[in-house]
């Protein structure tokens, strides 16, 4: 679909950031959660359909071992997340793609499942990618207990007690998650074929659907624990408490290529909230209403910036930026900042692009998406890639269109000499152990032969080379015919016409590469905060920190 | 190697699972990336029409006498029996084009496992928005414009056959197929598959190891 017939805001066109900006890694890098990211536009489906929630299933013993269902119902369908529960001796929990064993293990089932869908989760969910799921089930997924809190806070309630609100803050989740698999993964279903219902439509929506259940379960897992051991001297987790908890994640470099193996869907995602921003910024007055809700929003990020913490130093020096320059914002909105000026919002933005760093600029983007839900959350019905077609080549195309199109649309990948040792001095690649993608040192690993095609500048570069020596009238299927090689960067050329927003606009393997950003710019889509880098390649994150839990958000039922 | 997979003889994949495996396969046997991403493509579009695909693509990777034709004559020939994945590409490459189909019919010689080509003849199909006939041997099959198949052959063992193409008129509207979203293939068909996608991984170093997760504790 197109989603010109959408737009009632022609104006917009004027205010949107160029994608030679937009694009660079540090700035995706600094990328903040949104009204449009996946889990926020999940929970305004729930509450505006009214979705009832049921704890169907909560069978386990006084060690936390067996298993729970909690099913949710829309207006036509009805999912369950069934929770294996394991009772996982301290060394073997890891958070590594490498570990075999977790404290709890989630599918995501599509539908009420029976005894017999239980037998079958249960001789394969607990051994994750070593099992097979079907396509009854949507995802995949897997956490462990939080060394910091979990036990402290059963131990704290066993006691009749609520544990020290500060040490929840600071830790943030009693669980992460170490993967949440879907669309397809070891025998789930394809996205494709469930992305026409509605509540499936927009990305990752079953995913989130599954992280939002699992915090559930972890609140519901320490009060079982509690109340195991202190029996009636226990009490339940308390409201204060559970707001301030989220769902963990540990994310590695297995998340980096997806953005680039998937150019469509990610210039929709970006395209989208561009788009949202350029209709805030369009808008040529401010209510009291919308004032007064991004104020709030405003003193929430504050909030939040003082309570997201990291040692890791590119985050420790963001969020010294973010602070101040969040600090710097209040100031201006609450002394200076004219609201009756022709365009306000976009005065604001100008004002930020001028004063703050990057990570304070795209935290002012968040913020200013916040107060203007019915201008633009409709723009989330244009994220999804709904592509289904064979991957065809043009081959009619002339190469001198695709000279023009490399020129026109790729000028910064010309701009890198990629025979410099350190401009190719990275290789992505698949590993042998886990299948999953890594990242080596091309000029002291073995491997680069077997390289991942991700290095999309660098073969942007070569193919504009190779055609220089050929006519321009000459069809590019006569190109391909003597250089298959190049099939794969000419596919993606011709994919992304008219897609300005595909592509990361920075060299992906230099050894100046950070793959963090890539992770920090996904899982901000995803609508993750508190981003805790713990190695160049490796960060944590919470989810659905400070949002409504299913119990609050829907009918429940007995 | 999936440990599970043991206890089974027959296994049911999602597409996407039999993309990315044949995907790395393809890759894994020597092909390019592009060429790769056309074998998957292929496949999925040979089990949504209910067809077989891991023994027509397996005979394709594990070949290694055919070639690529020569296409700047009238009729598409090589020096050895032809490729069905390199002819099949280069024929929807040229599918408009003069030395394609532009001519409204086509012979290519000595196609290997020709099963294989039928994705991309349907896909030549569905670009010009005409059915086309194709016959191999004694068999004929029609590929309509909107991507559906009349009926598909047995299939034909390895051995190569004379290829036509023509491009017909376009049929009446027919009533949309449904299309299969899962696939069924053997523990053995999986097991060979992946043999030829391990050859594309890369054996983890011990920097590589450590610098892909924390470089603290895992745990907190």
């Amino acid at each position: 679909m197109t989603c010109e017939s959408l737009n009632q805001f022609p104006d917009s066109v004027n205010f949107r950031r160029p994608a030679s900006k937009v694009m660079r890694l540090e700035r995706l890098g600094s990328a903040h959660p949104m009204r449009l990211s996946f889990l926020r536009i999940l929970l305004r489906r729930v509450e505006q359909e009214n979705w009832q929630f049921k704890r169907a299933v909560f069978d386990l013993d006084s060690n936390g071992v067996g298993y729970a269902i909690y099913s949710v119902t829309g207006p036509e369908r009805t999912y369950s997340l069934v929770c294996f529960s394991h009772d996982l001796p301290a060394d073997k929990r890891s958070d590594r793609v490498i570990a075999t064993a977790w404290d709890a293990t989630f599918t995501l089932f599509d539908g009420v499942p029976d005894r017999n869908d239980i037998e079958r989760l249960e001789k394969n969910v607990p051994h994750q990618e070593a099992g097979r799921v079907s396509s009854r089930e949507l995802t995949l997924s897997r956490a462990n207990r939080s060394v910091r809190l979990f036990n402290d806070v059963v131990e704290t309630l066993s006691q009749g007690k609520q544990p020290d609100l500060n040490a929840l803050a600071k830790t943030g989740y009693l669980m992460r998650t170490t993967a949440v698999y879907g669309s397809g993964k070891f025998g789930a279903a394809d996205w494709r074929t469930i992305s026409d219902r509605p509540e499936m439509m927009c990305p990752f929506q079953a995913e989130m659907l599954s992280v939002w259940l699992i915090r559930y379960f972890t609140i519901d897992l320490v009060n079982h624990l509690a109340e195991a051991k202190g029996g009636d001297s226990s009490v339940k987790l308390g409201e204060a408490a559970r707001n301030l908890l989220g769902v963990g994640n540990s994310t590695g470099l297995g998340m980096a290529p997806y953005l680039v193996k998937h150019p469509v869907l990610f210039n929709n995602l970006v395209m989208v909230r561009e788009e949202a921003l350029a209709r805030v910024r369009s808008l040529k007055n401010a209510s009291e209403n919308q004032i007064e809700d991004f104020s709030k929003a405003l003193g929430a990020a504050v909030e939040n910036a003082h309570l997201w913490q990291s040692e890791h130093p590119v985050q420790v020096k963001k969020l010294t930026e973010l602070r101040q320059g969040l600090a710097d914002l209040t100031v201006y909105v609450n002394s200076e900042m004219d609201w009756g000026a022709a365009h306000p919002w976009d005065e604001l933005w100008q004002w930020g692009e001028a004063n703050l760093q990057i990570e304070a600029q795209e935290a002012l983007l968040s913020l200013l998406l916040e107060p203007h839900g019915s201008i633009i959350d409709d723009l989330a019905c244009c994220m999804a890639d709904s592509q289904t077609e064979f991957n065809q080549i043009n081959g009619g195309m002339l190469i001198g269109q695709m000279i023009d199109l490399i020129n026109d649309s790729y000028p910064w990948a010309l701009d890198h000499s990629y025979k410099e040792q350190d401009e190719c001095a990275r290789f992505w690649y698949v590993s042998e152990d886990k299948l999953e993608p890594r990242l080596g040192e091309r000029h002291s690993e073995p491997g680069h032969e077997q390289e991942l095609p991700l290095d999309i500048g660098r073969q942007v570069s070569q193919l504009s080379e190779q055609l220089a020596g050929w006519n321009n009238d000459t069809p590019i299927a006569e190109f391909l015919l003597m250089h298959p090689q190049f099939r794969n960067i000419v596919r993606r050329l011709q994919k992304t016409i008219n897609k300005p927003f595909a592509e990361i606009q920075d060299n992906l393997i230099s050894a100046e590469l950070m793959p963090i950003d890539m992770l920090r710019c996904k899982l901000a889509f995803f609508g993750a905060n508190r981003f805790d880098p713990r190695s160049d390649r490796w960060v944590r994150i919470s989810l659905f920190q400070g949002l409504p839990y299913p119990d609050e958000l829907c009918e429940v039922r007995v | 190697m999936n440990t599970m997979l043991h206890n089974t003889t027959t296994l049911d994949l999602s597409m996407s699972e039999l993309s990315a495996l044949v995907l790395r396969a393809t890759k894994g046997s020597g092909f390019s990336w592009g060429e790769a991403d056309e074998a998957a493509d292929a496949c999925v579009w040979l089990v949504q029409m209910g067809a077989e695909c891991v023994d027509p693509l397996l005979g394709v990777l594990l070949d290694k006498t055919s070639c690529a034709p020569d296409i700047n004559v009238a009729v598409w020939e090589g020096n050895s029996v032809i490729c069905p994945l390199r002819s099949g590409i280069i024929l929807r490459d040229f599918v408009g084009l003069p030395k394609g189909l532009a001519g409204g019919s086509l012979v290519i010689k000595q196609v290997q496992n020709w099963y294989f080509l039928l994705p991309f003849i349907s896909n030549s199909a569905v670009s010009l928005g005409q059915d086309i006939v194709m016959k191999a041997g004694a068999d004929t099959i029609k590929l309509f414009a909107d991507g559906s198949v009349d009926k598909l052959p047995n299939i034909p063992s390895a051995h190569a056959a004379n290829i036509e193409i023509t491009i017909t008129t376009k049929n009446e509207v027919r009533p949309p197929k449904v299309k299969l979203q899962r696939a069924k293939i053997t523990l053995e068909q999986y097991e060979a598959i992946s043999k030829l996608a391990m050859q594309m991984t890369v054996p983890t170093s011990n920097i590589s190891e450590a610098g892909a997760g924390s470089s603290g504790s895992d745990n907190d």
